[in-house]
């Protein structure tokens, strides 16, 4: 090797002069590149890349609790489980593996699947695992022992490799502890807990929470990352509603009102609202027939009959939307004679009339050639304002529309707020029809007067009524009275408020005394109450536009509004019985005594203490002694002091059990069924015999006769004819002798329009 | 100076002190390679094989076999190569050739770059830029200005045009062009006038032109497409370049962090392979990226460096050919992966995955560290 082998000085720039090229080129060539990519055009492409990546899935929140006015629960959220299947990654096995799989899936989901949904066949689910979709769902909602069924299924067939291709994923169902309990008031929700009806659709926004996420990473071939990228966000609960409604109020006013609307075959169900006339919360709220929140796509067994019916004019969706309706808002109505209320109300208000003012009833009386007439055949002849609404008296009644004027009835019938909806918090509140001041002839001031040719809807007619007696206050009616967050913090408390005053203290004082007569003195003396001071109004209307539409007679609304304690309201209760068909229509006789036992069972459930009469404690079941030990001597002598029958059963010496037992109440001249053998087979068993249209005294003959006991409930009074209408224990029962039977009376001479 | 003496006594063994910068470098940038490898590879390898390591431990235990290698070769006179260079050229072209005769191994009908034996297979074309710079270095380190004369430029054209021909018609394109520039880098430093560089340069340009449009239409043209609007065709041509787009617009300035990337996930297909890079841009950012390319420029500066202070033409040439390779290829790998240049099989060195190419790699850096041994270059 020589000097002149090495590189020379030409040689030398020019590898330097490549070298700098290189890197020059390298650096702002590649540099620039890069920078444009990471920097300037970084956050696009990462978003791109994002989209790709990631995907959303949408964790549903849980429902807000909705409780009654306890903190009872009405309605919650419970975890759930959807099923669902990835089919499209069967595709990548090999094809004998892939009718394995698809098999394997199908029956294995079908069995346990199909016992809760009859349309998951081995066929409809193997029909799923071909399709070509990431996702598709199997069942939505199944409870925690379907979910873990499926979850063992997919762990025993892990060598397949199913967990791949079946998902389990929580998710929220809603749940109605109580069944059909307010149902009317509650609603449902639907498919996606979305509230379809009721406060869950009324307030179904603030009801529904914040869905979660949980976003996950994905491969290009679509399963979650092995070295996982979650990002969590947590789903939040919905708020929370408590409401005014009382579960055991509700609960009392829904027996009641079932009761009847059975025992009076009502045609198209039956409605009750219970109310705090001072404050407007609604303690109670029931329609029946009505439905269950859990299942509110099915039918009552009745409603099924008549859809099964050979010529049924009725739809399944007809039947389904007519239960779900919430007669009490939803439905508009002739209110009848309960309407006189209002209509007393306006001219005392105006100082047109006073309790004491006379009005002539002559059985008939024209308007504008119109002739209207009494229920009373011959008329009332002269009586007083407070004697026109005890004996519910139309011409009277006409006669005051008449002082009173069509504006001045318009400009009232307005400022009692029945020209408008209520505002209630529920959905699908029913628009008044009613006449405008305009239109408003002699004629149709005559028959509004006492409560025809206008509706309106139950709820118009007990705010309205409410301010009638409250002192003149016309009130919100509200369901909803806080809305608590998950954290149980208040977010909203409604608060009462007045519309306006409608009339003055002295008017409403006025109202009062006539309401009380009403029950006291005849007209409503079904509602009456030992114990307690009610008042009300009876109506009974009738369904013009229904009659004429349906060629149909008879159809009626027998309805009745009372008040109690009626010398200082707390409560309005207005049940109505739509289209009754049973001995009678009349308000005063179906309508009324529901209301009376509704009253009986909630005053002293709200501190109301009942104040007898020396009358009524006479009459009033006292507690049976216990006798057992006693000999039959000492037993016969302790009865006996009280007012008791003995019977003995067997033929000991002392008293080893008794019917009643002791402390249970029996109304005097009872008879104690007192038995001495030890064999238990000895208790004799009798018959209950049909009560229903016996007097009181009939039926205390008919129960001694075969060895029962009874108690009476409902309108005893000593007075008035009274009869039997219903029995809690049916006729024909087979029950152990001493056994009591409560027996419902009612007044069936009371009688108005 | 007892250097004299030892170069009269010609000996296989070489007792110069190796380049540690340059020897650092090669070190620095294998094992960034290798852990960015293991984090590209990981999610594919366990997708594919069950296992996450199956790429990692190969390459591993290539990189171990490729530095010991290098380290021997470093010591080993690299003017054997002089020597045998012919030869070398020679059993080039005999490889190349045989590979065309072969069949495929790649799926791709009418592809055919590789030749394999036993478990272990290899590019010929890896071979013919060694054999081409080795060539070139002898033949222009011997003949000194007669570069200068026409006939002898052609005679160089020849012999690189023999290779680049082959290659082509594998077809190879990106190697072809790596080829092709490193014989001109070689001849422009050699000293060849600047008239035939210009000319060169030109037909050059001219005949990749002819090449795409022509020769290999339908694999040229449609790639100049989608190069042009990988979007066109988002789940079908465009789909490779897109996800390297994605995933080296994800990295932004500072990166998702060392084994963050999730376009390795499977988006981005084969990401241990060409488009490693991408990976890396996604976990390590811009910062990260800049420090890589800055450490091949300080590759390619020392490699030059001990190229200007080589005791002879031959182990300058040499220095500077194998270096220059390994720069030029990152500069294209890089503008592969940025969608900067239409999208050809371009590995990046000392990352992308293959053990015979990184034993190829390391043995070249090991013929480099040879020639430092005898430079006059201050050493650490």
């Amino acid at each position: 090797m020589t000097e002149t082998n090495r590189p020379g000085k030409m040689m030398l720039v020019r590898i330097f002069v490549v070298m700098l090229a290189f890197v020059i080129a390298f650096v702002s060539i590649v540099g620039s590149r890069l920078g444009y990519l990471m920097i300037v055009d970084g956050d696009r492409l990462q978003s791109m890349a994002s989209e790709q990546q990631l995907y959303d899935t949408l964790v549903s929140a849980p429902r807000g609790n909705i409780y009654d006015r306890d903190m009872n629960l009405l309605a919650k959220s419970d975890t759930a489980y959807t099923i669902y299947l990835i089919p499209n990654g069967i595709k990548n096995l090999g094809k004998e593996e892939q009718a394995q799989v698809k098999n394997t899936i199908a029956s294995g989901l079908s069995q346990i699947l199909l016992p809760i949904d009859p349309e998951l066949t081995f066929e409809k689910i193997h029909s799923y695992t071909e399709k070509q979709t990431y996702y598709i769902i199997v069942k939505n909602r199944v409870d925690k022992s379907v979910a873990d069924k499926v979850r063992t299924f997919v762990s025993d067939n892990s060598d397949l490799g199913i967990a791949r291709f079946i998902g389990v994923d929580e998710t929220t169902k809603r749940y109605y502890p109580n069944q059909t309990l307010a149902s009317a008031v509650l609603g449902f929700v639907g498919d996606d807990n979305q509230g379809l009806a009721g406060l869950e659709s009324y307030y179904d926004a603030t009801l529904t929470g914040v869905a979660g996420r949980v976003v996950a990473a994905k491969n290009a071939h679509g399963d979650d990352m092995p070295f996982s990228y979650q990002v969590v966000e947590e789903a939040k609960q919905g708020n929370s509603l408590v409401l005014t409604v009382d579960s055991y109020i509700q609960h009392i006013a829904e027996k009641y009102l079932e009761q009847a609307v059975e025992a009076n075959k009502a045609g198209d169900r039956g409605a009750c609202v219970i109310m705090n006339v001072n404050t407007g919360e609604i303690l109670a709220m029931a329609v029946k027939g009505d439905f269950n929140p859990n299942t509110p796509f099915e039918l009552s067994e009745a409603d099924e009959a008549l859809l099964a019916e050979e010529n049924a004019t009725v739809t399944r969706s007809e039947l389904l939307n007519r239960q779900w309706r919430n007669k009490t808002v939803s439905d508009t109505y002739e209110p009848g004679s309960v309407f006189k209320i209002i209509t007393a109300s306006m001219a005392l208000e105006e100082n047109l009339t006073s309790l004491d003012h006379t009005y002539n009833c002559g059985y008939t009386i024209y308007v504008s050639g119109q002739k209207y007439h009494c229920h009373k055949y011959g008329g009332h002849g002269t009586l007083t304002l407070k004697k026109a609404m005890v004996s519910s008296c139309n011409p009277a009644f006409i006669s005051i529309g008449q002082l009173i004027g069509s504006d001045r009835f318009s400009k009232y019938f307005e400022a009692f707020g029945l020209t408008k909806k209520t505002g209630i918090d529920l959905p699908g509140e029913g628009s008044p029809v009613y006449h405008k001041q305009a239109n408003m002839g002699p004629t149709e001031l005559a028959s509004s007067s006492f409560g025809q040719t206008f509706k309106i809807t139950p709820m118009q007619l007990i705010t309205a009524a409410s301010a009638s007696i409250n002192g003149g206050y016309l009130l919100q009616p509200y369901v909803v009275s806080k809305i608590v967050d998950s954290d149980g913090n208040v977010v909203k408390t409604v608060q009462k408020t007045v519309k306006r005053q409608v009339i003055s203290e002295s008017t409403s004082e006025k109202m009062r005394i006539m309401m009380k007569a009403v029950v006291n003195e005849g007209g409503a003396s079904n509602a009456y109450v030992a114990g307690y001071d009610v008042g009300g109004k009876t109506g009974t209307s009738e369904k013009v536009a229904e009659m004429q539409a349906t060629g149909q007679r008879g159809l009626y609304i027998a309805s009745f509004l009372g008040f109690a304690p009626i010398d200082d309201p707390e409560f309005a209760v207005l049940v109505m019985i739509d289209e009754p068909h049973g001995d009678s229509y009349y308000g005063g006789t179906v309508a009324a005594p529901v209301a009376a036992e509704i009253f009986k069972d909630i005053l002293p459930y709200l501190g109301y203490e009942p104040q007898y009469t020396p009358e009524e404690l006479e009459s009033f079941a006292v507690k049976v002694p216990d006798l057992t030990g006693k000999t039959t001597e000492e037993a016969e002598q302790e009865l006996t002091k009280l007012g008791f029958k003995l019977k003995i059963v067997g033929e000991g010496e002392s008293i080893l059990s008794q019917l009643p037992v002791g402390g249970e109440k029996l109304s005097k001249g009872g008879t104690v069924i007192a038995y001495t053998d030890e064999n238990a087979d000895n208790v004799s068993m009798v018959t209950v015999p049909d009560f229903t249209g016996k007097t009181t005294s009939e039926v205390a003959a008919a129960a001694a006769s075969v060895g029962i006991n009874v108690k009476y409930s409902g309108n005893t009074n000593t007075g008035s004819v009274t009869v039997a209408y219903d029995q809690d224990i049916a006729q024909g029962t087979e029950v152990a002798a001493g056994t009591t039977v409560t027996v419902y009376f009612r007044d069936n001479t009371s009688v108005d329009l | 100076m007892p250097q004299k003496k030892l170069r009269k006594k010609p000996s296989f063994f070489q007792e110069g002190k190796l380049d540690i910068t340059f020897l650092s470098l090669v070190l620095v940038l294998l094992s960034i390679g290798l852990v960015m490898l293991f984090s590209a590879s990981y999610a594919y390898s366990y997708t594919y094989f069950g296992n996450s390591y199956k790429f990692i431990s190969r390459q591993a235990i290539f990189a171990v076999i490729g530095v010991a290698l290098m380290l021997i070769i470093s010591k080993i006179d690299y003017h054997i190569l002089k020597k045998f260079s012919w030869l070398i050229y020679i059993a080039n072209i005999g490889l190349l050739v045989t590979v065309l005769i072969l069949p495929p191994m790649s799926d791709e009908l009418n592809v055919k770059r590789w030749i394999s034996i036993g478990s272990f297979s290899f590019q010929p074309s890896e071979i013919a830029k060694f054999a081409i710079i080795v060539i070139f270095a002898a033949w222009l380190s011997a003949n000194g200005e007669k570069i200068k004369k026409f006939k002898y430029v052609v005679w160089m054209v020849f012999l690189l045009g023999t290779v680049c021909a082959l290659v082509v018609i594998e077809p190879h394109l990106s190697a072809t062009v790596l080829i092709f520039v490193i014989g001109i880098v070689l001849l422009v430093v050699g000293g060849i006038k600047k008239r035939w560089i210009i000319g060169g340069a030109g037909l050059g340009v001219a005949a990749v032109l002819i090449l795409v449009f022509s020769g290999a239409i339908s694999y040229g043209s449609d790639r100049i497409k989608y190069w042009l609007d990988p979007w066109a065709d988002p789940s079908g041509s465009g789909y490779q370049t897109i996800q390297s787009l994605l995933a080296i617009g994800s990295g932004g300035p500072w990166g998702r962090g060392i084994g963050q990337s999730r376009q390795k996930y499977l988006w981005v297909p084969e990401p241990h392979n060409d488009f490693i890079f991408s990976i890396v841009c996604e976990e390590l950012g811009y910062i990260g990226a800049m420090v890589i390319i800055v450490l091949f420029c300080a590759l390619v500066w020392r490699g030059f460096t001990i190229a200007m202070r080589s005791q002879d033409k031959f182990g300058s040439l040499l220095a500077i050919g194998l270096t220059f390779q390994v720069g030029l290829q990152a500069i294209l790998n890089i503008l592969v992966i940025t969608n900067t240049i239409p999208n050809t099989g371009i590995s990046l060195p000392f990352f992308s995955y293959g053990g015979t190419a990184l034993v190829i790699l390391l043995a070249e850096m090991g013929v480099v560290l040879s020639v430092s041994r005898s430079s006059s270059i201050e050493k650490l």
